[in-house]
């Protein structure tokens, strides 16, 4: 999402003077598919509206937040590294066959090993010892195995399960509403987002030079970030007034204080046996890591 | 009598915050079954009359009231907007934030839901079938193109079977063929379903052909409420409104000011074909033709250039959609070019491929010399500008004059400050040059984007849909102004779907027809080819229909043009 | 048509009826709350997601990053009522950034979305007047203060709870370690997320959005004669409410991360020299104290949950009886 704001201000605009006279020398740009702004929101859409499938996205929702509890407590509870490396192995399953999709595994691993490079960084700094860098082992594992299961439950509900699912667990309405609609606005947000930051790339003065690493880069790249949010406040005061408008209209606000309605709009759910058989399955998995971890323990 | 389905009794509304009182005691009884539209200028109230109806006044907003509101005998004051809302069904004008579920089923789902009913999956059926929005009911909202998200819009408030149902300007933003669709849905939940329609509309074509009463609405009172007829007969208050009439009931008043007015275009022809006749082209032709600019005869400098671009997007499911499939295009010095076809056609992503904002995947773009694929937005802005749909994303800073400003200052023009109040006066925007764009009326929005552009001096200047949801008033003015640029700025295009700014002011049509170049002709040529119209989804201004109608050659433009080939036949000289 | 009428006879000769407002001012809708509540949200979780993906850089072991926008809440609890835009602002962080990024951390959210709100809120009410530049300062400092040092806090009360009272002795180190790295950290945060990414920008935005936005949602602005002020809205003094919502965050946040707290802590094993045979009994004894605060706490939310419906379903009664 940073080609957002850099997409060509890195090397465009310093040229922007001169590049009408001067040809020149960087790459053609060329329409990506990968990597580019248009690439990460699909992305982002496809995961918020589980358009891949996957064994949790067929699941009752409300036995998805119950596995999703399960399966990221589970790692809080042991020290093995055996239990941990085969909880971790069993989050990397499910989120496969979840599938989450390439984005949010990119930053996934992303994220894991900028985690374990600073932390291996600290321990050699503080000459840390084996044990210490076990413990980082361990605590990597959990947390990775943790992040894993998270991506995997919510790659799997889409915003109207979501909010049903928190509805059928007696959340405040306006948090289920608040999801959803979220889900909704954020392609049409980002949008906007785009199309204004574009429009301050291409109508403001452009950039001279970088100035001393890149600072002057920085500031203005940090100028637009900032001043974009004038009009987007606004366009955004005016979106939101027409939706609450509408919402009223088709009878949100007597949906939230009525008994009746909630039974009406959770109708559909079914908690069935499949369901059942998909929690009790979890719970025997990570009972067996557990066993195993204590009857094969690495690294004390 | 029959029985009201609303009535109004001296109500007075103030927003907050504001000075005056946007209603100033408005009396009105609509009757259950009526289809009404009610018509007046920008700021005459129109807009919030409507939202007294189902409470959103004085419920929503917070304003100072007076009067009563009755829906169905029902005082809005003591009931909630809730409530109402299963009687009242409600279509803001700005139909895509009215879209509040993923996709277009849970949507109309949404309000039956609300409401507790449990036969809603029925309901919903029933009005996506109404609708024929069947085939797309799964796709998620805001990908559809403007007519499908308003008819969304639409069936969402018919699902819950209201017994009124009030829709804001029904056919902004639609492409001419599906506003006729949009429309007819109307007539047939009106007729079929005794639901009662009020409609705000700019268009007296619509309000002719569809609706039973018109409410005049004038500086926040009720002007008058009368049977269509009778209301497009008063021509001279409609223009004090700022509603022009209709063209074809304009033709027949120059033509006898005491005939019937008509309401179509049939009505017209057979009122026309009875009382006048076609008189030969006497030497006007020349004049009346304007230059086709694929006349090779005259070869223009090229300003941009496209060769064999495609360009396609990739959608959230499924495999990726070509938009363009290999556009070959030049666009030459002194042409006002009209790019039409309808919703999906590919019009907006050829102006972003001209504007350099997108770089074609195949095939290349040469704007004023520079290869787009060689060069950033940022740099090609001293060349091209594009000026986008919505005016709220161009308005970057808190004032017009700084949004004027920000290129030419930007990018150091010496004369900068000079160049600002030119074209500050030029628009006549120094009375708002310290206000915020955004809070302008919809015409004075179109006249600050159209000075953005001019105060970047681009060599060429592309619009995308600038008279969009418009008034009559405010489109005439963007089309003036439009045609006003010509001096300064070497070649203008134009994505639209209004046929009258085709008719108006372009001299050159390029009609986009599933991504490819179907057709590259002058406008009358457009209007004389009914398959090609077809095809692309268009609808012809009624002047020229009714002049194809007459079989009038070369065709009619403007109604002058139509007027100066008709003679009125003497009195009782009717065959 | 019956109805037709003249044009004389629709306009009333003396002009307007006398107007009158329909609501008290200060007072919001259902649907007003509702508005602030989804702008908010969609606002500051759209910036939520802007700043996460704006590089941070490392210095040492301390990150120089812009934790969030936070100019953002300021701004609109300048604006708008305050509660709502706290209630909003960050929860919708939650539903753009974590939720959609997989970044979600469960139950460790309630801790820092309760910091925020009530960072949020107060900040929302210190503002008398939004275009006064000195009052949106101190807002935007105030709410990174309270945000940062009551996780600052909870970070210290981790290792108290956490360190076993034998080894108290040799820990230390590691308590003088953590208050040095929380107080940089916190130098830090109110320097890039407080000035530079808050008060500067609040302080230009909020002046200008002022007047315009509100009544774009149809609300009055706010009068700086008439501030809202810090009273919860079944009159139940603020800073009790602002109390328990952080002694709640404390207690979530001990829950929740007490093992994330383990791995800081044997990276920094260095600083405090402990036994390694010590990381047993220590996480034994941290879970039970983690479970009983939590526990205590929860018990406190329903008691306040519960009290709060009883009251507005006693308030809904009373308006239906009169209706």
């Amino acid at each position: 999402m940073s080609a957002v704001l850099d997409r060509s201000d890195a090397r465009g605009d310093t040229r922007t003077v001169a590049s009408a006279n001067r040809p020149a020398r960087r790459k053609p740009r060329a329409s990506r598919d990968g990597l580019s702004v248009e690439w990460v929101k699909l992305e982002l859409m496809r995961v918020a509206y589980a358009t891949r499938g996957g064994f949790l996205a067929v699941r009752d929702p409300r036995a998805v937040l119950a596995w999703y509890l399960i399966a990221s407590i589970a790692p809080w509870f042991t020290y093995s590294t055996t239990t941990l490396a085969l909880l971790f192995v069993g989050a990397a399953l499910a989120a496969v066959f979840a599938r989450i999709g390439p984005l949010l595994l990119a930053l996934f691993v992303i994220g894991m090993a900028g985690q374990g490079v600073w932390v291996l960084a600290m321990a050699w700094v503080f000459s840390g010892e084996a044990d210490s860098i076990a413990g980082i082992v361990d605590f990597s594992l959990k947390v990775g195995a943790v992040s894993l299961v998270t991506m995997a439950a919510f790659v799997s509900l889409d915003p109207e399960k979501a909010s049903d699912a928190l509805l059928a667990l007696r959340a405040p309405v306006f948090v289920g509403f608040a999801v959803n609609y979220g889900y909704r606005m954020l392609p049409v947000l980002v949008d906007e987002y785009h199309a204004i930051v574009d429009g301050h790339r291409v109508r403001s003065a452009p950039l001279r030079s970088r100035g001393f690493l890149g600072h002057r880069w920085l500031l203005r790249t940090a100028r637009i970030a900032v001043h974009s949010f004038y009009p987007l406040m606004l366009n955004t005061a005016l979106r939101t007034r027409t939706t609450v408008e509408m919402l009223e209209t088709k009878g949100f606000g007597h949906a939230t204080a009525s008994e009746a309605v909630r039974k009406v709009r959770l109708a559909h759910l079914r908690f069935g046996a499949a369901d059942v058989l998909l929690l009790v399955a979890t719970v025997l998995a990570i009972a067996l890591a557990f066993v195993l971890g204590s009857a094969f323990p690495v690294l004390g | 009598m029959t029985a009201a389905a609303i009535e109004v009794a001296g109500l007075a509304f103030r927003y907050p915050g504001a000075d005056d009182e946007s209603l100033r005691g408005v009396d009105l009884r609509i009757e259950a079954g009526d289809f009404v539209a009610v018509v007046g200028g920008n700021g005459s109230g129109k807009s919030t009359l409507c939202k007294t109806f189902n409470g959103l006044v004085p419920h929503f907003w917070d304003g100072d009231f007076a009067g009563e509101v009755r829906v169905f005998g029902e005082d809005t004051l003591e009931s909630s907007v809730s409530a109402l809302g299963r009687d009242v069904g409600y279509v803001a004008q700005d139909f895509g934030n009215q879209l509040v579920r993923p996709t277009v089923r849970e949507d109309v789902a949404f309000a039956p839901i609300n409401f507790g009913l449990e036969d809603w999956p029925a309901r919903t059926e029933a009005a996506l079938e109404a609708l024929d929005l069947g085939p797309i009911a799964d796709r998620f909202t805001w990908q559809l193109s403007g007519g499908q998200q308003h008819l969304t819009a639409i069936a969402g408030a018919i699902a819950v079977a209201p017994r009124v149902l009030i829709v804001d300007e029904p056919v902004a933003e639609v492409d001419p063929e599906r506003a006729d669709d949009v429309y007819r849905h109307l007539e047939r939940l009106n007729r079929e379903h005794g639901i009662t329609i009020v409609v705000i509309e700019h268009h007296a074509e619509f309000v002719a052909r569809y609706a039973r009463s018109v409410v005049l609405m004038e500086d926040g009172r009720v002007r008058w409420h009368l049977p269509v007829r009778e209301a497009l007969g008063r021509a001279r208050d409609l223009e004090a409104a700022h509603i022009p009439v209709p063209p074809v009931a304009a033709l027949v008043r120059a033509l006898d000011p005491d005939a019937p007015v008509p309401l179509t275009v049939e009505e017209t022809l057979a009122w026309v074909g009875a009382n006048a006749e076609v008189a030969p082209a006497a030497g006007t032709e020349a004049a009346s033709v304007p230059e086709s600019a694929s006349d090779p005869a005259v070869e223009r400098a090229v300003v941009a250039s496209v060769r064999g671009a495609r360009h396609s997007y990739r959608t959230v499911v499924g495999p990726r959609v070509p938009v363009l499939d290999g556009v070959d295009l030049d666009l030459r010095d002194g042409e006002r070019v009209a790019l039409v076809g309808g919703n999906g056609a590919g019009k907006s992503t050829l102006l972003s491929l001209l504007s350099g904002l997108l770089v074609p995947q195949a095939g290349t773009v040469v704007v004023d010399g520079v290869d787009t694929r060689a060069s950033t937005p940022a740099a090609l802005a001293d060349h091209v500008a594009l000026l986008g749909q919505r005016p709220g994303e161009m308005f970057l800073t808190d004032s017009v004059r700084g949004d004027v400003a920000m290129f030419p200052a930007g990018r150091g023009a010496p004369d900068a400050d000079d160049l600002v109040d030119e074209v500050l006066d030029r628009f006549a925007l120094r009375p708002f040059a310290d206000r915020d764009g955004r809070l302008l009326s919809g015409g004075q929005q179109r006249r600050v984007t159209l000075a953005i552009g001019l105060a970047m001096r681009p060599k060429l200047l592309l619009l995308d849909e600038p008279t969009s949801s418009l008034d009559l008033r405010s489109r005439d003015d963007v089309v003036a102004l439009l045609a006003a640029l010509a001096d300064r700025i070497r070649c203008v295009a134009v994505a639209t779907h209004d046929m009258h700014l085709v008719a108006e002011w372009a001299d050159r049509v390029v009609v986009l027809e599933a991504g490819r170049v179907a057709a590259d002709l002058a406008p009358a040529e457009l209007f004389d080819d009914p398959e090609l119209l077809r095809r692309a989804r268009l609808v012809p201004p009624q002047i020229t229909e009714v002049g194809r109608g007459l079989g009038v050659r070369p065709l009619p433009l403007s109604l002058d043009e139509l007027l100066e080939r008709l003679v009125l036949r003497p009195v009782g000289a009717v065959a | 048509m019956s109805d037709t009428t003249t044009p004389t006879t629709s306009t009333t000769p003396t002009g307007s009826p006398r107007l009158r407002p329909v609501r008290e001012p200060n007072t919001l809708t259902t649907p007003q709350k509702l508005m602030v509540l989804v702008l908010s949200m969609t606002l500051f979780g759209l910036s939520d997601l802007v700043a996460e993906v704006i590089p941070s850089f490392e210095v040492g072991p301390f990150e120089f990053e812009i934790a969030y926008f936070a100019f953002i809440p300021v701004v609109l609890a300048a604006l708008f009522s305050p509660i709502w835009v706290a209630i909003g602002a960050p929860l919708g962080a939650i539903i753009f950034a974590e939720l959609m990024l997989g970044d979600f951390s469960g139950l460790g959210e309630v801790e820092g979305y309760l910091q925020a709100l009530v960072g949020i809120a107060v900040a929302g009410c210190l503002v008398r007047d939004p275009r006064n530049k000195a009052q949106l300062f101190w807002a935007s400092i105030v709410f990174v203060a309270i945000d940062k040092v009551s996780s600052g806090l909870i970070d210290l009360v981790k290792v108290g709870v956490g360190i076993d009272p034998d080894t108290l002795e040799e820990s230390d180190g590691l308590f003088q370690a953590v208050l040095v790295s929380e107080t940089i950290e916190l130098v830090l945060a109110l320097v890039v997320t407080g000035i530079l990414f808050g008060a500067l920008p609040a302080m230009w935005l909020a002046p200008r959005l002022y007047g315009k936005i509100e009544p774009l949602l149809g609300m009055r602005p706010r009068d700086p004669q008439h501030p809202p002020r810090l009273i919860g809205t079944n009159g139940a003094p603020w800073w009790i409410l602002a109390v328990v919502g952080l002694l709640v965050a404390v207690a979530t946040g001990v829950l929740s991360q007490w093992e994330e707290f383990l791995g800081v802590e044997e990276g920094v094993t260095a600083f405090g020299a402990f036994e390694p045979d010590y990381i047993e009994e220590y996480g034994q004894s941290y879970v039970w104290v983690a479970i009983i605060v939590a526990v205590v706490a929860l018990a406190v939310v329903v008691t306040v949950v519960a009290i709060a419906s009883k009251r507005r379903k006693a308030k809904t009664a009373a308006i239906e009886a009169r209706s």
